[in-house]
């Protein structure tokens, strides 16, 4: 399916939520071809939401191209939406995943679906675990599998800080004493996003093992390294322990640079054809 | 491959040092010579070393003495590797 680029306008709006508005932006399925489906984009958390935002909308623009209509919206206390990121909450952002299915729900014929990259991709399963009917299909990229190990990449930034600045590093930056702070009801500041108490521990909790995305598709996109690279160790237990449960999953690795961390503008548009070539499969079949 | 060579290509990689690909030295200075090693990149480079190596770094073990030079860094994890 080829369709031109260009002429496909992505309308950026505020969504009515509580509290406060969420920034969303909407990109429409090409109106002259039938409608394939529709996304909800889930990004991910502090700087890799905005090193992966032209990643994001490339491939929403793309999705559109192929008949897909996404929603991206902006979570409680990120980016452009109400909120701080100390007030955010696990559970207040599940809520406008909620709010962004109905969105779609309510203005195109078709399932809807999730899309989310890394943190958001844990949010994504957390939300299917919650209410297991209401999602027709699953995309992740390289998806965060263990929110334990994702906090300690976290708190680790500010012994980055450290480093970067003073280079001292005292004890009472290690990340268990940080991990220890945060467990005793402490918001922490961590390369400029506030994190509370709350957030950090409902994060840490997770562990997509246990949130099995079943009876729905679930395609895996995983950027790796080098060209036959397998999985990282962890990631491939959490698909061995989904298929075992019935998962329906299909892995993609795909050789390239991890584009929510560069600190330079990096794409991968292998993952973006990858991604918009599956969902035609076995995809709108599973309703 | 050598243990400095990959950790050359995997700086080249992290940092996107692509116009530096062959000028890296085992002498050159890392930390206050590169701006794109940043707080951000400094943890992603123990993070890739961690999963590259399959080695284990402690918080304690993180300072600045690592990123001083590429010659540094890789003893450091060679260092790992013997354990």
């Amino acid at each position: 399916m080829s369709a031109r680029s260009g002429g496909l306008s992505a309308t950026p709006f505020f969504l009515q939520a509580v509290p406060g508005e969420r920034f969303c932006i909407y990109h429409a399925p090409h109106p002259e071809i039938a409608c394939r489906g529709a996304f909800v984009y889930v990004h991910p958390f502090a700087d890799e939401m905005n090193r992966s935002r032209r990643m994001a909308a490339l491939q929403a623009r793309a999705f559109a191209e192929y008949g897909y209509g996404v929603l991206s919206i902006d979570l409680f206390g990120c980016g452009d939406s109400s909120g701080e990121t100390g007030d955010a909450s696990w559970e207040a952002w599940k809520s406008d995943l909620e709010l962004a299915v109905r969105w779609l729900e309510d203005r195109l014929p078709v399932p809807v679906g999730l899309w989310g990259l890394r943190l958001g991709a844990l949010l994504a399963l957390d939300f299917i675990h919650d209410n297991p009917d209401r999602i027709s299909s699953l995309i992740v990229w390289n998806p965060i599998v263990s929110g334990k190990s994702f906090m300690t990449q976290f708190l680790r930034l500010r012994l980055g800080s450290h480093i970067v600045g003073d280079g001292k590093t005292s004890s009472s930056k290690a990340t268990i004493a940080l991990r220890e702070a945060l467990m005793s009801r402490q918001t922490l500041e961590i390369a400029g996003y506030d994190i509370s108490p709350a957030l950090g521990a409902a994060i840490d909790a997770l562990d997509a093992a246990t949130l099995p995305p079943c009876m729905i598709p679930v395609h895996w996109f995983e950027i790796v390294r080098a060209a036959n690279s397998a999985l990282p160790a962890t990631q491939a237990g959490v698909a061995k322990e989904w298929r075992r449960k019935g998962v329906q999953l299909h892995l993609h690795t795909i050789p390239g640079l991890p584009f929510w961390a560069t600190p330079f503008l990096s794409a991968s548009p292998e993952l973006i054809s990858m991604t918009c070539a599956l969902p035609d499969a076995p995809w709108e079949a599973s309703r | 491959m050598q243990t400095i060579e990959r950790i050359k290509i995997l700086l080249v990689d992290t940092l996107g040092l692509g116009a530096h690909t062959g000028t890296l030295r085992a002498e050159s200075a890392l930390l206050g010579s590169i701006p794109e090693l940043d707080s951000v990149a400094v943890i992603q480079i123990i993070t890739e070393l961690e999963e590259h190596f399959d080695i284990q770094i402690d918080d304690d073990e993180i300072d600045e003495s690592l990123f001083h030079t590429v010659g540094g860094l890789s003893a450091f994890v060679e260092q790992k590797l013997e354990r």
